[in-house]
């Protein structure tokens, strides 16, 4: 029995840890993104561009993101307490 | 930056066409449902030892194919096709993976290409454009994959080529200016 409970210990931290990961992947993926997105915007107004187009796109693609992996990570660490 | 310096300006900027993410959203969601499946086959497992190493693959599969997903669409999200008055810039990048810049100077093109080849490339009208630099074979480096409508962006490029030249002949008094392109 108390094995099988420091199982059940385990398998919420793994999945606990998941899910951390997966955040913290999320966040520097999304700092990645807005740099190089920042560098090609500066590009195209050094050439007298306008890049409204690029930041609106942007944040709504980074708000999908950073949703969907907060989300994921909180069902999955969820479903784990639920499933075991 | 040249671009402070000199008059360059910007013509046209484009991004590659949509096509480059087909190949990675079939992959990831057939990941992504399998991922699904596991997690859900883990509910059902009688035995203990199957329940959770069915959750951890298909929370591991998931976990992939969501990041693997979204870093794609980060990746070739941005325009990263740029026709200015001086060059042409291809940007090939890929999130901490890959940071390729392609410049390819205006005054070397000697001629644009484009190539569509397949039924694919002529229903969703999309191909390669090889810049003719005067090396003769067609040389992957000097050219830009998946461009959208390539007959028009070579088309913007070759009306910039003419006004470059017109620019250089004293007989004309043409001088090169974003305006007179439509983009």
């Amino acid at each position: 029995m108390t094995k099988l409970k420091s199982i059940m210990f385990s398998i919420h931290t793994i999945t606990g840890l998941l899910s951390v990961i997966s955040l913290i992947f999320s966040a520097v993926l999304l700092r990645e993104f807005m740099i190089v997105t920042g560098k090609r915007r500066r590009l195209i107004a050094d050439l007298g561009g306008s890049g409204r187009a690029v930041r609106r796109f942007k944040h709504s693609l980074m708000t999908v993101y950073l949703l969907s992996s907060i989300g994921w990570a909180l069902g999955l660490y969820f479903y784990s307490l639920l499933l075991f | 930056m040249n671009s402070l310096i000199s008059n360059e300006r910007l013509v046209l900027s484009v991004s590659t066409h949509w096509v480059k993410y087909v190949g990675s959203t079939i992959r990831n969601h057939f990941f992504l449902l399998l991922g699904i499946a596991l997690l859900y086959s883990a509910n059902l497992a009688k035995i203990e030892i199957v329940s959770m190493i069915s959750f951890f693959v298909g929370s591991f599969l998931v976990f992939i194919s969501h990041h693997s997903f979204f870093h794609k669409l980060m990746s070739e999200s941005m325009l990263d096709i740029f026709v200015t008055t001086d060059r042409v810039i291809y940007f090939d990048d890929s999130l901490f993976m890959m940071d390729d810049e392609h410049e390819v100077p205006l005054e070397k093109i000697a001629s644009v290409r484009v190539q569509q080849h397949g039924l694919l490339h002529n229903i969703l009208d999309y191909g390669i454009l090889w810049f003719d630099t005067g090396g003769g074979a067609i040389d992957m480096m000097r050219s830009i994959p998946n461009v959208p409508h390539p007959d028009y962006v070579a088309e913007i490029i070759a009306k910039v080529l003419k006004d470059r030249r017109q620019q250089k002949n004293p007989e004309h008094d043409n001088s090169i200016n974003s305006d007179n392109y439509d983009y």
